[in-house]
């Protein structure tokens, strides 16, 4: 479904990598963790995988089109999630949702009976017509989640969609996600959080200064490495790697 | 088509519901419009249109001070107050703001001219070994003004003196003239008495084609101001993109399948509507607002279709423009103090706020860079000339051009930012 090859980028005006040589094959139905520190390279791979801007080298492929290339063919079967709150607050959920799933070409009706169905399985068809700078944080983060995947997309792109959130929310919204998943969706998500992520992923990989330093199933790589978690594999790599 | 009208709907939402831009695109105008004519009105007006207040203190009471009066009266510029009597009463009044200015005439200034001009006469009619030498009586009439009136509110009032004083010095001379003819020949001479002016200044617009539209601050402060008001949409335009970038759904557009053109067209669209409501908003309170704090009315000149081309073509220029801006710069700050200032420095070219005829020659020539300046230019046109389509073509290509190499920049910088991550 996803194959990065060997890709790299550094930033105009720096001499650094912040992607450096990343190859990665996702398969279609997986859920995969991109998880790193901040400043890792998670952000400037998201990008890259979203065709905001080209690696500097390597090739990205989805679904065999390539992100170089074939990008407006490649946005109509990706769903992005932002980290921030991609919303105009002005506008209400149901005028906000209507407006990016028009921008994705759903048809009126089909549009309506989506936005319906979507704002009842988050429990916010009572708050449809409020605007969502009223709303509370979960309630954001759910229609922001909401945006992404009212087209159903073959592959969604998540950038911690559940951050800055109470737990119970962040529950919710990866309960959802595991039904998007099962419903046919191949999942790209970065996290911080790697109880959730340890959870929620098929597959992971940890990216540390610009380079994928380990990947695999996360049960596989915490019991290989002799860990008890995931979050200790991390520390333990990721400690590894600075000293190195 | 569907992303472009969902993409218009959405602008227009977040567009009504920000109550502090729309006061801004507005309400702002419209208190300015009204204000900024009022202030302006007393300065644009002709000097013709309104009296100038004057002391007159005659100790003369003969010919020069009587038809200096009825001069100065006649002129119509002029109004008179003849309650004080002393050049001190008088100087304290002047010095109080109560008069701007006082005009002392002495006591036996006739006699004086008449002594002057007899000496002429006399030599007229000598022989040519019998003439003498003449000298001559000063006569100083005084006049008094207020030292913060302006010098060419003194000037006109000295000028206009000159006149009629010179007027009558040669009426006299022509009566004491007539007086001696009348000795030698033993007939009075008939015209002899009576002014002479052959020659008269006829003052008029002019025009390419006939009108009676006659300048007024209305018909300067109107268009002068749409067209600031249409240029300051800078601010909640550009703010709006910072916005849509800020809170991240201007990525979330840019993932989404369509044009980055679908975006700036809707913004085109919603914000040109605007200027187009601010220009229809401008001319309703030109034709109703103005009169009633007793302004003179607009007049719209007699090309409607030219003037609909001139609003769009002005708005779209203004909408370029904040697109532009809004593309470059970073920060709301940036786009707040970068557009207004920028605004206000284009207007001031452009001949907003101060006429681009009364400028000093550089900056006439340094005008025509503003696009707020081909605006006027057009709707001046329209409004006092009675200008065609034809006739504002210039200034119309010029801000459509305007608004196209704007919108190529802003497309160009915005796949070049991208470019440089």
């Amino acid at each position: 479904m996803v194959k990065l090859e060997n890709i790299s980028k550094i930033y105009k005006n720096s001499t650094e990598f912040a992607v450096n040589g990343v190859s990665l094959h996702i398969n279609k139905g997986e859920i995969f963790g991109l998880l790193g520190t901040n400043g890792a390279g998670k952000t400037t791979t998201f990008s890259m995988l979203c065709g905001l801007f080209p690696p500097t080298t390597g090739e990205i492929f989805i679904n065999n089109l390539s992100v170089r290339t074939q990008i407006s063919e490649i946005k109509k079967i990706i769903g992005v999630v932002p980290q921030s709150i991609a919303l105009y607050p002005t506008l209400t959920a149901k005028e906000n949702l209507y407006f990016f799933g028009k921008m994705y070409g759903l048809a009126k009706n089909e549009l309506k009976d989506l936005t319906e169905h979507w704002l009842e399985i988050f429990g916010l068809s009572r708050h449809a017509d409020k605007k969502i700078k009223t709303y509370s944080g979960g309630m954001k983060r759910r229609i922001n989640l909401i945006a992404g995947v009212l087209h159903k997309p073959d592959l969604l792109l998540l950038d911690e969609p559940a951050v800055g959130i109470d737990a119970h929310s962040r529950l919710e919204i990866m309960q959802e996600l595991k039904k998007i998943n099962a419903d046919g969706t191949t999942i790209i998500y970065t996290s911080h959080y790697l109880e959730e992520a340890e959870k929620f992923c098929t597959d992971i990989a940890i990216i540390d200064k610009g380079k994928i330093i380990t990947q695999g199933k996360p049960t596989k790589l915490v019991k290989e490495a002799g860990c008890t978690n995931l979050e200790e594999l991390f520390f333990t790599l990721t400690r590894n790697n600075t000293n190195v | 088509m569907y992303k472009l009208k969902a993409s218009v709907k959405k602008e227009f939402l977040v567009l009504i519901r920000d109550i502090p831009g729309l006061i801004i695109l507005f309400v702002m105008p419209i208190a300015m419009i009204i204000v900024v004519t009022l202030v302006q009105d007393s300065t644009l007006k002709n000097l013709s249109d309104r009296k100038i207040k004057i002391l007159y203190i005659d100790n003369d009471n003969d010919i020069l001070s009587k038809s200096l009066k009825e001069g100065l009266l006649k002129s119509d510029i002029f109004e008179i107050d003849t309650a004080i009597n002393t050049f001190s009463q008088a100087k304290k009044e002047v010095a109080s703001g109560k008069y701007r200015i006082a005009i002392i005439i002495p006591a036996g200034a006739t006699d004086t001219i008449r002594k002057n001009v007899k000496p002429i006469v006399n030599n007229i009619f000598a022989l040519s070994g019998n003439k003498r030498d003449i000298n001559f009586n000063k006569l100083e009439i005084q006049i008094l003004t207020d030292p913060t009136t302006k010098n060419t509110f003194r000037q006109t009032v000295i000028s206009n003196l000159q006149t009629y004083t010179s007027k009558i010095e040669t009426q006299i001379l022509f009566k004491i003239l007539a007086e001696q003819l009348e000795a030698v020949t033993g007939t009075k001479p008939d015209l002899l008495d009576k002014p002479i002016e052959t020659i008269v200044f006829k003052e008029s617009f002019a025009y390419e084609n006939e009108t009676s539209i006659k300048p007024n601050s209305t018909q300067h402060n109107v268009p002068a101001w749409t067209m600031f008001a249409m240029f300051f949409i800078v601010i909640p335009l550009a703010g709006n993109m910072i916005y849509e970038r800020d809170n991240g759904s201007f990525f979330r557009l840019l993932t989404m399948p369509g044009n980055y053109l679908t975006v700036l067209g809707s913004k085109t669209i919603v914000y040109l509507g605007i200027t187009f409501l601010q220009f229809i908003l401008m001319i309703l309170a030109g034709i109703f607002i103005l009169p009633l704090f007793g302004l003179p009315v607009l007049n719209l000149g007699t090309h409607p279709l030219a003037l609909m081309i001139t609003a769009l073509a002005s708005g779209l220029a203004a909408v370029g423009y904040g697109i532009l801006v809004g593309t470059i710069a970073e920060t709301h700050e940036q786009a707040g103090v970068f557009g207004s200032v920028s605004v206000i420095i284009l207007a001031s070219l452009g001949g907003i706020w101060f006429p681009v005829y009364a400028m000093p020659a550089l900056m006439q020539k340094i005008s025509i860079i503003s696009p707020l300046n081909w605006g006027l230019e057009s709707f001046y046109d329209i409004f006092l000339k009675n200008g065609t389509v034809t006739d504002i073509l210039p200034e119309i290509s010029a801000l459509i051009g305007f608004f196209i190499i704007t919108i190529f920049i802003a497309r160009l910088y915005e796949g070049a930012k991208r470019l440089r991550f």
